[in-house]
């Protein structure tokens, strides 16, 4: 508790700062402190005195520097430069670009470990050459980079590595393009990253032949296992960086949550799968009860119900491959975040093991400067340890600062990320539903005419809403609410051009309707459609899948 | 003359008070063993007097008969439904008697509660001449009582078997001196009265001929006036004349009710207010059943029944009209019946199925189902009814489709009283060595292409039904399910929102939720709406299709006993023939005669089988039609209201993404 009653934010600073003959010099001094501990070696002895307040000049510094950032603009970006000299403004830059994807091998590994093809452009010193093509890379080698930045660069927060599959499917054209603009999106945020970019290991990953990569260096995390383990359930220690103090608990909450949300989310995908199911097997009830008559009622309502509780099941698909993975990759990501801040801690703890340490040595020290027959064996000696002690404690010291100056600005950048992803991902969500909850409706709409007109007196007349179908003519086409023009339920404008109403007019299950309706009585239904030919039927076909050019064709600002 | 009988009248009933069960079984067991024998014996001794007897009542009881016609007419409606009964179901007299008499006649109530019995025991000794109303009040108290201590039968049986053979007297009346008087030699004491009653024919002579000719002119101010001072001889000479119009008489009251029948006399059925009554093991849900209409007492009635009384009307409805299909009640659940939703669920179909009751003129009116209606202590009319009926209605089994052919319906009170001594009529001829039966009984072929082609599409129907329904209840609840898991999912969501990690993600996240939460609510009506319609139409469907396999089974069990009891009547025959061979020289003997006896009967038996297996079959053509159009109807009706809701719901879904789109994305 010793540590804690030195950093107490309460005790008074100025008249410290007023006390102590060196509080300024430090602070003029300072510049130098980060790039050059070894002058500190060369220190008198009776600097070594005070180098406990020295210590603690420092911290306050730094406190001051992070608590009103705006006091002095000009100054604290050089503070902010002296202490991350990666973040100041460079030359340098990496870019990378994915151009493919390839899975081959058994299926387990067509899953797991697709190849991704790449090309590479950088200035970075580290890099031998300026330009890579067709650079191969598998997902294990990612994960392995992964893991070596985590451990080394300690004052990042380095983006996990995404999934190598969605739950598009592995063998559908989404799930090659998501894969891709995933591995792209944590390229993205590599380079923007100063402190990755300039590591070497980044070249050397990039610059390793296919399927050969791990890491030349080894990189350590402050503490594994079982000690991390025992250390985590410790109170965490004091911080005075209020935004990173918080930071932590928000998102070991975000990291929960999401979990809990992607387990309901996979529940509601899975209960809307079953759902599907018994959808199908209520539309082959009535199939199976075909009346044999001319209008094949019960066969044709039968498919329809089975083409919906299909379109269910697309879209218990499509939840868990737009939200869930999304979902997933937030939850990976918030876990790395939060063991950053954690060792961010270990590292505070180590700090103030040092402090206590380089407090008794300079108590030795004092101890004995005041005997009278001094032993200079002795004296040695503890001049030697108070001078490692000091240098560790500063080194320490130095590591924090950097840490926490790093990771307020990781911070930020971390939850724009956050919160685009999450927009992003419920917006993919959206427009996924909306695309087929139409699609049902077309369904729905298109059996119409046929219920009506199985029974003139029946259904809507005993409800006293005949007025909806008005006389005989409506009966012989469909009704469809979904038009060029917008929706017939709703005042707002939504206009679409034709082929957006073509893709809403026609679903995947076409053909199997058409094929099996019977094609006599299933034309009258097809032509009543205004965009139908089998051309565009399969058109729609062939891309509706696609993600992305579902997104962009349903996201124009039609809505 | 009017003292005399008022005077006697109470002598009478207590002689009767005494007498009676004793002569009742031993009327039984006569007429069984030994009836032919007596038959000769009373030949010899009254001749003449039973001649008279037998004729004047006859006249009387088609004077008693048109009394109610006539009550009819005067729009009393009950009675006209009765009448209708009669006309289609003679055997079930004794169950208008009982009808008749709780419905308490305003004008003349001594007449009302004795005038239907008489009618229908016209034929029997026992309660002819002046001392008939208060016989006949006694008759019906023991058959009252017997039918609720159930061992004993014989009196009901006396009083029913007579009311078989009205119908057959009307025609011819050669039978029916024979078989009144077989009746009469058992009852001592009729004897006696009839005696009595001769005597006192002289004195009132010309008044009775005076009253003749008012009967004619007015039927009901006779019925008004005391039916049972009529001296039978006044009647002799216009007997027949009397009979003749009275059969003409009834065939346009036939016609009229039939017209009447078509009509439907307008229903407000209201089955609510569920309560639990009873302790631990007898809880059961009784509902409040509040009706109006012209057809009951006050145009209203209300109480309380449970769902066993439900079934019990089913089975007694199913019992009294073969080949009609009934409307049927909810399945039986024993799991969790006390469930709100349950209870709520099987009201509703309950009410349903009295409204689709009320809707048939046919079933409308029937006497059991207004008891239903209205019966204040509903458990002992119930037993009553289900007694003289014979229906084993509330011996019920599970299927609705399975059926019970009643004996008494089937064969009259006496024949099936013979039948069920010997265990029923599919056991019947299997008994006669050692009660063991070595050969199976002769199996029952449908022959008719319509009731096996009907059958099996019922059979195959029924299936897919069976199986549409249970993938809708695996639909609706797999529905739920996913609108719980969704209300999880939109609850968690609204946590993440709670970090406000930042004010627009919060602000989308929350709208998220607040969607899926609507959805969620989308969801759980849209299964409601889907239950309350499809749902509970292929629910009905899959009932009112057990209903209709009953009437075919019903068909399917009369024949049945038609070929077993032709099959007794070839033995019986060839069996004769024989017995004829051998005793060629005396043709009377006792053994040919017993044989002649039984032949007769099985005869008599095997025509009314066949008589009620073509009518059955008849009415199963005319139903099948109907039930197929109006299922068909209700079916795809309900197919559009469930279309409609989903489009909606559908569009509903759209407009909510849209609208979360629009704002927050």
């Amino acid at each position: 508790m010793t540590s804690v009653v030195a950093y107490d934010p309460n005790e008074d600073d100025d008249d410290m700062i007023d006390n102590n003959p060196f509080a300024r010099s430090i602070l003029e001094n300072q510049p130098s402190i980060g790039e050059t501990p070894p002058q500190e070696e060369n220190e008198s002895e009776e600097r070594r005195e005070n180098s406990h307040n020295e210590a603690e000049q420092e911290q306050q510094v730094l406190r001051d520097a992070s608590l009103d950032p705006n006091d002095d603009n000009q100054q604290e970006e050089e503070e902010s430069f002296r202490i991350l000299p990666e973040r100041r403004p460079s030359k340098y830059t990496l870019l990378v670009k994915i151009k493919g994807m390839e899975r081959i091998g058994s299926t387990s590994n067509k899953k797991e470990n697709p190849t991704l093809i790449m090309d590479v452009q950088t200035n970075l010193p580290t890099f031998r050459k300026q330009n890579h093509k067709n650079i191969r890379k598998t997902p294990d080698e990612f994960q392995q980079l992964f893991k070596y930045l985590n451990g080394a660069i300690q004052e990042s927060f380095i983006p996990s590595v995404p999934r190598s599959f969605t739950n598009y499917g592995i063998n559908s054209n989404e799930d090659y393009e998501k894969t891709i603009k995933n591995f792209q999106e944590w390229f993205n945020r590599i380079c923007e990253d100063p402190l990755i970019l300039r590591n070497e290991e980044v070249a050397f990953f990039i610059e390793s032949d296919f399927n050969t990569y791990s890491p030349i260096n080894k990189s350590k995390l402050p503490a594994t296992g079982l000690k991390r383990k025992t250390l985590k359930q410790l109170a965490p220690p004091y911080d005075e960086t209020v935004e990173l103090a918080e930071f932590r608990p928000l998102v070991k909450s975000i990291y929960w949550r999401c979990q809990d949300i992607d387990s309901k989310l996979s529940k509601v995908s899975r209960s809307k799968k079953i759902l599907s199911q018994e959808e199908n097997s209520f539309g082959q009830g009535f199939v199976n009860m075909d009346d044999q008559g001319q209008s094949h009622l019960y066969k044709k309502f039968g498919k329809i119900l089975i083409a919906v509780g299909d379109i269910d099941s697309v879209i218990a698909t499509l939840d868990i491959a737009t939200l869930h993975d999304a979902l997933e990759w937030i939850v990976k990501d918030s876990y790395v975040v939060k063991e950053a801040l954690t060792n961010r801690h270990l590292i505070m703890r180590e700090l103030m093991q040092a402090q206590q340490i380089l407090r008794t040595r300079q108590d030795q020290a004092r101890k004995l400067r005041a005997k009278r027959d001094i032993n200079p064996l002795k004296v040695d000696e503890a001049l030697r340890h108070l001078k490692t002690s000091t240098m560790d404690e500063q080194l320490l010291t130095n590591k924090l600062k950097r840490v926490t100056m790093n990771m307020l600005i990781e911070r930020q950048t971390w939850l724009e990320w956050y919160e685009n992803k999450m927009s992003n991902s419920i917006k993919e969500y959206a427009l996924r539903k909306i695309e087929y909850e139409r699609k049902k409706l077309t369904l729905l709409e298109r059996i119409r005419s046929d219920v009506r007109r199985a029974d003139t007196n029946g259904g809507l007349s005993r409800l006293g809403r005949e007025g909806r179908v008005s006389g005989n003519d409506a009966m012989t086409t469909d009704i469809i609410s979904q038009s060029v023009d917008g929706d017939d339920w709703t005042g707002e404008a939504r206009r679409r051009s034709t082929s957006q109403m073509d893709k809403l007019a026609h679903t995947e299950f076409d053909k199997a309707l058409t094929i099996e309706a019977g094609a006599a009585t299933f034309s009258e239904t097809q032509s009543s459609s205004p965009f139908d030919t089998n051309e565009t039927a399969r058109a729609s076909e062939s891309t509706s899948l696609d993600a992305r050019s579902a997104a962009t064709m349903l996201g124009l600002p039609t809505f | 003359m009017d003292y005399d009988e008022d005077l006697s009248a109470p002598v009478w009933d207590e002689l009767n008070d005494h007498t009676s069960s004793p002569a009742n079984e031993v009327n039984s067991d006569i007429s069984k063993i030994a009836a032919s024998e007596l038959e000769t014996v009373t030949d010899d001794d009254e001749n003449t007097s039973t001649n008279f007897t037998g004729r004047h009542e006859t006249s009387e009881y088609q004077l008693g008969q048109t009394s109610p016609e006539e009550e009819a007419k005067n729009n009393y409606g009950v009675q006209s439904s009765s009448n209708l009964l009669e006309e289609l179901a003679p055997e079930r007299e004794a169950f208008s008697d009982l009808n008749l008499g709780t419905n308490s006649n305003p004008v003349s109530p001594i007449k009302k509660s004795g005038d239907p019995l008489f009618s229908g025991s016209t034929y029997l000794p026992l309660v002819s001449g002046n001392a008939e109303p208060t016989v006949e009040e006694e008759a019906d108290y023991t058959s009252g009582t017997s039918g609720q201590s159930s061992s004993k039968r014989k009196p009901q049986r006396l009083f029913n078997s007579a009311r078989v053979r009205r119908r057959p007297l009307l025609d011819s009346t050669k039978s029916v001196g024979k078989s009144s008087e077989e009746d009469k030699i058992s009852d001592p004491l009729g004897e006696f009265k009839k005696e009595n009653e001769f005597q006192d024919e002289p004195l009132d002579d010309t008044s009775s001929n005076a009253n003749n000719k008012s009967l004619k002119g007015d039927v009901v101010d006779l019925a008004d006036g005391e039916l049972f001072k009529l001296s039978p001889k006044k009647h002799l000479p216009s007997n027949t004349e009397q009979s003749s119009a009275n059969t003409q008489r009834k065939t346009t009251n036939e016609q009229a009710t039939t017209t009447q029948d078509k009509l439907v006399v307008e229903f407000e059925i209201e089955v609510k207010d569920p309560v639990k009554v009873g302790e631990l093991t007898s809880m059961h849900v009784e509902y409040s059943v509040a009706t109006k209409s012209k057809l009951l007492e006050n145009n209203f009635a209300q109480v309380n029944r449970r769902y066993t009384d439900f079934r019990w009307l089913y089975r007694q409805l199913q019992s009294n009209h073969w080949g009609t299909i009934i409307p049927s009640p909810p399945e039986k659940q024993s799991v969790g019946r006390f469930k709100q939703d349950f209870i709520e669920n099987r009201r509703f179909q309950m009410e349903r199925m009295l409204h689709k009751i009320t809707e048939s003129p046919l079933l409308q009116k029937d006497p059991d189902f207004l008891m239903f209606l209205s019966s204040p202590d509903f458990s002992i009319d119930s037993k009553n009814r289900e007694h003289i009926s014979g229906s084993g209605a509330s011996s019920d089994s599970n299927d609705l489709s399975e059926i019970h052919i009643s004996d008494i319906q089937l064969l009259g009170p006496e024949d099936a009283a013979l039948i069920l001594k010997s265990g029923g009529i599919d056991t019947e001829s299997q008994k006669r060595f050692m009660n063991i039966s070595f050969s199976s009984p002769p199996k029952y072929i449908e022959t008719d292409d319509y009731f096996r082609e009907h059958w099996q599409n019922a059979q195959v129907l029924e299936e897919q039904l069976r199986q549409l329904d249970k993938s809708l209840e695996m639909v609706d609840s797999e529905r739920n399910e996913l609108a719980s898991v969704t209300e999880e999912f939109s609850k968690t969501m609204e946590s993440l929102a709670d970090l406000e990690v930042t004010k627009k993600n919060a602000n989308l996240l929350s709208n998220f939720a607040d969607t899926q939460r609507r959805i969620k609510e989308s969801l759980e009506r849209s299964s409601l709406q889907e239950s309350l319609t499809l749902g509970v139409t292929l629910d009905e469907y899959i009932r009112s299709l057990a209903s209709f396999k009953a009437i075919f089974n019903q068909r399917a069990r009369l024949g049945q006993y038609l070929v077993i009891v032709e099959a007794d009547l070839m033995k019986k025959e060839s069996q004769l023939e024989k017995l004829h061979n051998i005793f060629k020289t005396k043709p009377n003997s006792e053994k040919v005669q017993t044989a002649k006896k039984e032949y007769q009967i099985l005869k008599t038996r095997f025509n009314n089988i066949k008589k009620s297996w073509q009518t059955v079959g008849d009415r199963i053509k005319n139903e099948v039609e109907n039930y197929q159009l109006e299922k068909v109807h209700d079916f795809r009706n309900s197919i559009e209201i469930f279309l409609e809701s989903a489009i909606e719901s559908q569009k509903e879904n759209i407009e909510l993404w849209e609208t979360f789109y629009q704002n927050y994305l």
